[in-house]
């Protein structure tokens, strides 16, 4: 019986590129068996989520079962604010997020082409960079005590990626490419925007991607640290500070899910735009 | 004949600085073109071909000597001067014919379509418009690098080991194909080899040079009628006679008679 079965499972094996080429469309693998591989550790991690709260494994006070979360889900989604906080913070995000790459964008560029501004701007930045991001909350606060604080906290993380990687593909740009516009006698401008940004821009859509997912997780942190404006990580703190850990668990929840649907798009957009530098990888 | 297109290289040397030490790459290069001449330069690797070539196309500057284009002295790279490079160096982000419109200046948007258009039936890449490089062969880019190369009609087409990428048969299609662009442009071509046949095949007149530092070694004149024929025994002897200049012909097996 055993000695059967290891030998489907070799036969399988063996067979794995002929079996998965059969149930792909177009090179892409078969969707059931796509979401099937994508769910089997979040579905094992629930079971046994599951399992330890039935058997009174986790203790109830400090840690919901996976009836009560359903339970909080409900009771969120019927009140009404807690989609009006996610909104509030989506936003929060998408403002810094595009404060801090724009800033970060332009950094980056200015970096990548002039080598005196390079060596002038790059210690600093450097230094500042060390800094961890809860240290600039008490200046921010005097800065704004409004919503401008946490956007600027935002953005001080999302600037960062954006600025590294935008400087890397500026500085990666080719110099043969760079040299067929010396021939063609481009000037300035047309090296930079016919030559440097859409050498770049692949690199530049990498900053942007983990940019973004920065953003989104320090608006958590800044909604923590400068209360009083709304928003998911504000519910969360405060939805602690009742002991409602049902309704904790419901936002940590509701965070990665918008956290890895955002991902997701930027993902896309990365592999859209950047598709003739992905296929040069993969001929290789 | 063109009148335009003439390039006369007198006493040309040049030196590169690394690490504080000079090293020549170039000494004393004479060479002296004439409008719509093929002429090639081969050498052994090192000879500073490639070098010559892009002091001709303006990438290289800082050099002793003078070099004339139709009289004038050059000034940096100028659209007067094409270069079609051994990597083809087509933008990857780019179609193929936004590719070969990426050097045209100074002209409407129709007068640009349709010069990109003529210049894609020129290299035989029709159906390949909306194509991007890495959808394309070696052979192909390198077809699209050419037309981009002759977009602006340039005078002088400089090609730095064009085929040197491509297997031996389509290379030796992209001979009669270059040939065909040659006459039908009629320009003034330098091409840089390493490929015996390849410069009989396409020259008028083959530069041999030779390493370290680079000197004009001969320059041997092609008088065979066109197209040439491969398998002719002129070729062949040309072909021994340019070998000589490497030391590389074969040795007369030794005969006597009575």
């Amino acid at each position: 019986m055993l000695s059967k079965f290891l030998l489907l499972a070799g036969i399988v094996h063996s067979q794995k590129n002929k079996i998965m080429s059969f149930l792909s469309v177009r090179g892409n693998k078969y969707l059931p068996i796509k979401v099937l591989e994508g769910t089997l550790l979040p579905g094992t991690i629930f079971v046994i989520w599951l399992i330890c709260s039935r058997l009174n494994i986790l203790s109830k006070d400090f840690f919901p079962s996976p009836g009560d979360v359903v339970n909080g889900f409900h009771e969120v989604l019927n009140d009404g604010s807690f989609l009006d906080n996610l909104g509030m913070s989506v936003i929060r995000v998408l403002k810094g997020f595009l404060l801090g790459s724009t800033v970060g964008f332009v950094i980056g560029i200015t970096l990548g082409m002039s080598r005196f501004l390079e060596k002038l701007i790059t210690p600093i930045f450097n230094a500042i960079r060390q800094v961890p991001l809860p240290a600039w909350a008490p200046l921010l606060v005097l800065v704004s005590l409004g919503e401008m604080s946490r956007v600027l906290f935002i953005a001080i993380g999302a600037c960062y990626p954006v600025v590294l990687n935008t400087f890397e593909g500026v500085k990666n740009v080719r110099n043969d490419y760079v040299e067929v516009g010396k021939v063609f006698k481009f000037n300035r401008v047309q090296r930079f925007f016919k030559i440097i940004l859409p050498s770049s821009f692949p690199s530049t859509l990498t900053g942007l991607r983990l940019s973004l997912s920065i953003s989104w997780m320090l608006v958590v942190a800044a909604e923590i640290f400068m209360t009083s404006g709304g928003g998911i990580g504000e519910m969360m703190w405060a939805c602690r500070e009742y002991s409602r850990m049902d309704l904790v668990v419901v936002c940590i929840i509701a965070i990665a899910l918008v956290g890895f649907t955002m991902n997701f798009f930027m993902q896309k957009m990365e592999m859209f735009f950047s598709f003739w530098r992905l296929t040069l990888k993969q001929s290789r | 004949m063109k009148s335009t297109g003439t390039l006369s290289v007198t006493n040309v040397s040049k030196k590169f600085r690394v690490n504080n030490n000079e090293i020549h790459v170039l000494d004393n290069i004479n060479l002296s073109v004439k409008a719509g001449e093929f002429i090639s330069i081969i050498g052994l690797s090192g000879c500073g071909k490639t070098t010559l070539l892009r002091l001709i196309v303006g990438l290289e500057s800082d050099y002793e000597g003078d070099i004339l284009l139709d009289g004038r002295k050059l000034n940096g790279p100028s659209l007067d001067r094409g270069i079609v490079f051994q990597d083809h160096r087509l933008f990857p982000w780019l179609t193929v014919e936004k590719n070969i419109g990426l050097g045209i200046v100074g002209k409407s948007d129709t007068e640009k379509k349709e010069i990109v258009n003529n210049h894609i039936e020129l290299v035989g890449l029709k159906g390949f418009e909306k194509s991007y490089p890495y959808q394309l062969s070696g052979g192909m880019s390198q077809r699209a690098a050419i037309a981009r190369s002759l977009v602006n009609q340039p005078e002088i087409l400089l090609l730095d080991e064009p085929l040197g990428a491509l297997d031996a048969l389509t290379r030796m299609y992209m001979h009669k194909e270059l040939e065909r662009i040659w006459k039908k442009e009629n320009i003034t071509m330098i091409m840089v080899t390493h490929d015996v046949e390849e410069a009989l095949y396409l020259s008028d007149k083959i530069v041999v040079m030779s390493a370290r530092p680079g000197k004009l070694q001969k320059i041997i004149p092609v008088p065979l009628a066109r197209p040439r024929d491969r398998a002719s025994v002129e070729f062949a002897e040309m072909k021994e006679k340019v070998l000589e200049e490497f030391m590389l012909h074969t040795e007369p097996h030794f005969t006597y008679t009575i």
